[in-house]
């Protein structure tokens, strides 16, 4: 045994942990080693010096001051009745947590609202100057959202996806087509007429269901909806008719200044929606249907109204050489 | 221990064992707690009496404050390790926590002692003298208790004052064995240095 060695086991030696072989090879070597025995003499006295503290008894009073203190914390609140305790004493805790209710409830709206309006973007879908401007920031904030949700596991995510390859064919096929029109139509008198320009001058975005793009013919032939259509519908549904007659006027205007003015005209439409799919029909009466979506999952699923974005974009001249698409659905 | 055979009545509390105690206090039995309160208050409340320079009012607040947080969390306590270490464990970082903050406030436990040049009395009569010459012994071990670090104060206070084996302190302080010898050792060296005046009045008697 060396010295270090014998002296890393000094510890362990006087505390008698070692076996009798290592026992005895510590021994013989402090015999032999004066340097290590006075080490381990200086460790043993030490030991014996510090063997001589004497445990101590806890002071008087101890016993009583224990038990206060178990009451005491016994019959403290736990900290679920604590947080209680604060929020009824507290009006400031109340105002807090209202309005942070309040902030959260905004911001789930908010994000339901946006990824709504996704959907309901058309190209060429403003009407007015404030609904440009609205409608111009609007993709590139629900293109990020969706970059941002992609993979999504909402429900929404396909919806979406399938609504931005529409909005790009789209956009191949009409380049220049997102300028706002000149106007919209006020409709003051018929609340089932929505105007998604007065609707934009409003500060809002209107949530739609349907979403349909109506290429108009390039005919001058006035056939109108008015007069086919609307009219002859008007009396073939029985319960009520498929569309207003200021809705049919609407459409019709829109499908004036289209022409007129060679730019994609918007307006929202509210009918009920058993009507959905006639009235998709009675669009056939004015240009082709090139896409007509269903945009989201409204809550409003279940009502018995439907709101439908109807974008009517001019037709591409010379007659007949309107480039082809596939049809979205 | 026999526990099945004396199930109520004072023996009780002193045969049960420590995990019994636990688990009758895990089913809501204040009682069984204050039984292992007793059992091991006298152990606790020294540790930290040493740990904390031998202040009564620091140990005893000390012990309390462990107690307390044993009876909050005895409900996690999954009996992986026996109770008296789990129960160590909480006292010595206590006392722990409480010497770093008593040495920044008060450096109580840095400053070098100013009676490192007494001579103790170790010869056990009971004189009033003598029993001041002891008094002044112990708080001569104390102060040199008082300058050791934290490690080394805590890891002595368990092997050579509390008597806790190597393996136990190793749980307790959840450090290796080989730690636990080394710290050990080094604590002790420290000890012996510190303690030099006297220790050559001992080899001189």
């Amino acid at each position: 045994v060396k010295c270090n060695e014998a002296q890393d086991r000094l510890c362990e030696y006087f505390d008698k942990r070692l076996d009798e072989q290592a026992r005895a090879g510590v021994e013989d070597h402090l015999f032999s080693c004066a340097n290590c025995r006075t080490e381990a003499d200086r460790l043993d006295h030490t030991n014996r010096l510090f063997a001589a503290l004497p445990q101590v008894e806890p002071p008087a009073g101890f016993e009583a001051r224990w038990r206060a203190r178990l009451q005491e914390e016994q019959s403290k609140p736990n900290l679920w009745q604590r947080a209680r305790d604060v929020f009824r004493n507290s009006v400031p805790v109340q105002a807090a947590a209202v309005l942070l209710i309040a902030v959260l409830a905004g911001f789930l709206y908010q994000k339901e609202h946006v990824s709504e309006s996704t959907r309901q973007t058309a190209p060429g879908a403003g009407s007015s100057e404030k609904g440009e401007t609205l409608d111009r920031a609007a993709p590139a904030r629900q293109a990020q959202r969706q970059r941002e949700s992609e993979p999504g596991t909402d429900q929404f995510s396909e919806a979406s996806r399938q609504d931005q390859r529409e909005q790009r064919l789209q956009e191949q096929a009409e380049p220049k087509s997102a300028r706002p029109s000149t106007g919209s139509v006020p409709q003051p008198e018929s609340p089932a007429v929505g105007n998604r320009g007065e609707y934009l001058r409003a500060g809002g975005e209107m949530p739609v269901d349907y979403q349909v793009v109506v290429r108009a013919r390039f005919s001058a032939s006035d056939t109108t909806l008015s007069g086919t259509r609307a009219e002859s519908k008007q009396s073939d549904v029985p319960g009520g008719s498929t569309l207003s007659q200021d809705q049919v006027q609407t459409l019709e205007q829109a499908r004036r200044r289209a022409r007129e003015t060679g730019q994609a005209q918007s307006e929202v439409l509210t009918i009920p929606r058993a009507h959905y799919e006639d009235f998709k029909q009675g669009l056939a009466e004015i240009g082709r249907v090139e896409s007509a979506a269903a945009v989201g999952m409204r809550e409003t699923q279940s009502a018995e109204h439907v709101t439908v974005l109807v974008t009517i974009v001019p037709a591409a001249a010379p007659a007949g050489s309107a480039p082809t698409q596939p049809s979205a659905r | 221990v026999n526990r099945e055979s004396n199930p109520t009545g004072e023996e009780d509390s002193e045969t049960i064992s420590d995990s019994e105690c636990v688990g009758r206090v895990q089913n809501g039995d204040v009682d069984a707690f204050e039984i292992l309160r007793r059992r091991h208050q006298k152990s606790i409340y020294n540790l930290a009496y040493r740990m904390l320079g031998a202040d009564p009012h620091e140990a005893e607040e000390i012990t309390h404050v462990v107690f307390i947080q044993a009876y909050k969390s005895i409900r996690k306590f999954r009996g992986k390790s026996s109770f008296y270490t789990w129960l160590y464990r909480i006292a010595v970082n206590q006392a722990k926590n409480r010497r770093q903050q008593l040495a920044r406030e008060r450096k109580v436990f840095t400053d070098p002692s100013s009676d490192s040049d007494l001579v103790p009395e170790v010869v056990d009569t009971r004189s009033p003298e003598q029993i001041t010459a002891k008094k002044e012994f112990w708080g001569y071990l104390q102060n040199a208790l008082n300058r050791l670090s934290s490690d080394h104060c805590e890891i002595f206070t368990l092997i050579n004052l509390q008597g806790v084996s190597y393996e136990d302190a190793a749980e307790i302080l959840d450090i290796p064995l080989n730690t636990v010898k080394s710290r050990l050792s080094r604590a002790r060296e420290a000890l012996a240095k510190d303690c030099e005046p006297l220790l050559k009045e001992w080899s001189q008697l």
